[in-house]
């Protein structure tokens, strides 16, 4: 039972791969991260099947998969499906998945994770292994957004007891009722299965299929593709906030920049001119400028620096360093200034791995349209750290990162050093002018 | 309403621990006044463009980037009038201004020997918004920036005592 979209025959796999192999264009040039899936549910739904589906497919379509193996038959202890049991191949699926998600892996599928965890947990609690207050922790646990925000898309394939014990008896010469392979355990199962559904619903983006009834195997796995990928693709691409360019030009006229007494303004009239639009469709279309917000972080009298490898593609394209930490806004809300920060803390705790939601000050708008790309427009914030502690540790410190987003490194400098050593320090335009004309430390 | 836009320069030097200033006499209007002026057309947010350039035409044969260097004072220009505009024959006009700190890059005395004494004269900061001690830009940026607040601004570290050391950048 796939839900919404009903499957158009006329979809061929060639159709798919064709799309796949597109789709991943965009997301080597645009994702910073590898897309991960969770394929869990009943056993001898299918599961496996798609799984080792799913892998050959995005490997022929091109891209670099790993999977995550499921863990349970690896697990010494001999207590299966006992809390200890479900502590142990959670943790070890979590490692596994920190490992990954930020390496060149264009796709990561988990053979049972997160999802499953709360399954057996909710499993565990019925049968009073857990106490009620061990069942929140942990799920709060694993449902912390730090990593259960990983997770793009969760797969859920169920089927009915009979069906299942049917396909594991099937070619068994002699048929054996297991700890979970019976009825009972089964549908006991199931039942957890719907309940984690309905109950964690909002934490987790679903695919729910039913194979009670599936008689082809390459129809089901189709149909589960479909699903799948305009999930990837909005993951991937994005809808992003634009401004025709006619209003910026109109608005900037000759100015790089605008703020002061301005900046609020002008900021209201470019909100109204908002519209959003697939990352990938902004970055071919010259007639609109991304909005980028755009966080300047500061200490008492310092301003942190942040340094690219010196043979990072933006460092040949804008500069070497930067004073500002930024991303794209692609939440569509009312307050253009409440989605640009939003977006800002989520950027910021990804890069400088800070999870303070700061003060944000705003502090104008840049445009530099005697570049060529002027494709961007930034709504600058300042972002004062409070605590000497925090920014201590941010002190001449490496991020180093394992995918393709690059190392940045953290230097702190007074607006007075940064001035006298503009040359040197080869700043990208936006905090070349800052750096030139806006006080951003206090005294 | 007519608008001036204007990038000023401030240069303070500590004298016998009291804060000064150095003025230039105004050509057009023989006062005493800030280093700076206009912001041109093809200049306008970019005050630390007009600044640097106005810089180098008066305190010539100093230069930027060798001599001295810039610093914003806020983190948003200052803004007074309307008040009737001398060069624009009275017409009221609202100045907004970014101000900048000149910080030198040798030691003061060094650089201040090499301008002509005749233009410039070195005024104590206190007593300047009285009246006749200097023009009315003067008089109008040092009560406004007597009322904001102090944290808005840099303007300590702005204060010109020795030579910046630039600490060396990291590679």
């Amino acid at each position: 039972m796939i839900q919404a979209t009903s499957t158009d025959s006329a979809v061929t796999g060639e159709q798919l791969l064709k799309r796949a192999c597109a789709l991943l264009q965009i997301l080597r040039s645009q994702a910073r991260r590898a897309f991960v899936m969770e394929l869990t549910g009943t056993p001898k739904a299918g599961k496996s099947t798609s799984v080792v589906t799913l892998q050959t497919f995005f490997k022929e379509a091109g891209y670099q998969v790993h999977l995550l193996r499921e863990r349970a038959a690896d697990c010494p202890l001999p207590m299966k499906g006992h809390f200890f049991f479900n502590a142990w191949t959670t943790a070890r699926m979590l490692a596994e998945v920190l490992e990954r998600y930020e390496t060149n892996d264009d796709l990561l599928i988990l053979d049972r994770g997160f999802f499953d965890a709360l399954v057996w947990l909710e499993l565990q609690a019925r049968r009073e292994q857990v106490t009620a207050e061990e069942k929140k922790i942990f799920a709060d646990f694993v449902l912390l957004e730090r990593w259960r925000s990983l997770v793009d898309v969760t797969v859920i394939m169920k089927v009915r007891p009979d069906i299942a014990l049917g396909r594991e008896h099937q070619h068994q010469i002699v048929p054996r009722l297991g700890s979970l392979m019976n009825p009972e355990a089964l549908a006991e199962f199931n039942d957890a299965l719907d309940y984690v559904a309905r109950e964690f619903a909002n934490q987790f983006s679903l695919i729910r299929i039913d194979t009670t009834d599936a008689k082809d195997v390459v129809k089901t796995n189709l149909e589960l593709l479909v699903e799948l990928l305009p999930r990837i693709e909005a993951w991937a691409d994005p809808r992003i906030a634009v401004v025709p360019k006619d209003a910026v030009v109109q608005l900037f006229g000759d100015r790089p920049f605008i703020h002061g007494e301005e900046a609020k303004p002008a900021l209201v009239q470019l909100a109204n001119q908002v519209s959003f639009q697939k990352r990938s469709e902004a970055e071919k279309n010259p007639n609109v400028v991304q909005l980028i917000a755009a966080g300047v972080h500061t200490h008492r009298d310092r301003i942190v620096i942040l340094e690219r490898e010196l043979l990072h593609k933006k460092t040949v394209n804008y500069g070497r360093r930067t004073l500002w930490i930024g991303c794209h806004v692609d939440e569509d809300r009312e307050d253009l200034l409440a989605a640009a920060t939003d977006c800002l803390n989520g950027r910021i705790q990804q890069d400088l791995h800070l999870s303070t939601r700061p003060q944000f000050e705003f502090l104008g708008l840049a445009w530099d349209k005697t570049r060529e790309e002027t494709q961007h427009l930034g709504l600058m914030f300042r972002v004062p750290i409070r605590s000497d502690y925090v920014a201590e540790h941010l002190k001449n410190k490496q991020f180093k990162k394992m995918g393709r987003s690059g190392q940045i490194k953290s230097v702190f400098m007074t607006q007075e050093e940064i001035v006298t050593g503009l040359n040197e320090l080869n700043l990208e335009p936006w905090s070349h002018h800052m750096a030139l004309n806006i006080r951003l430390t206090n005294a | 309403m007519r608008h001036s836009e204007l990038a000023l320069v401030l240069i303070r030097l500590k004298i016998k621990s009291e804060p000064h200033l150095l003025l230039i006499r105004s050509r057009k209007w023989g006062d005493w006044t800030f280093v700076g002026g206009h912001v041109e057309p093809n200049e306008k947010n970019d005050w630390a463009r007009a600044a640097v350039r106005e810089c180098n035409e008066e305190l010539a044969p100093l230069r930027y980037g060798q001599d001295f260097i810039l610093l914003p004072l806020l983190d948003q220009p200052i803004r007074w009038g309307p008040m009737p505009s001398k060069s624009a024959g009275g017409e009221p006009t609202i100045y907004t201004a970014q101000l900048f700190a000149l910080r030198f890059l040798k030691t003061p005395a060094e650089c201040l020997s090499r301008l002509s004494p005749d233009e410039f004269r070195i005024v104590p900061e206190a007593g300047i918004t009285e009246k006749g001690a200097a023009s009315t830009t003067v008089a109008l940026t040092a009560r406004k920036l007597g009322s904001l607040d102090r944290t808005t601004f840099a303007w300590d570290a702005a204060l010109s005592t020795s030579p910046l050391k630039t600490q060396s950048l990291p590679v």
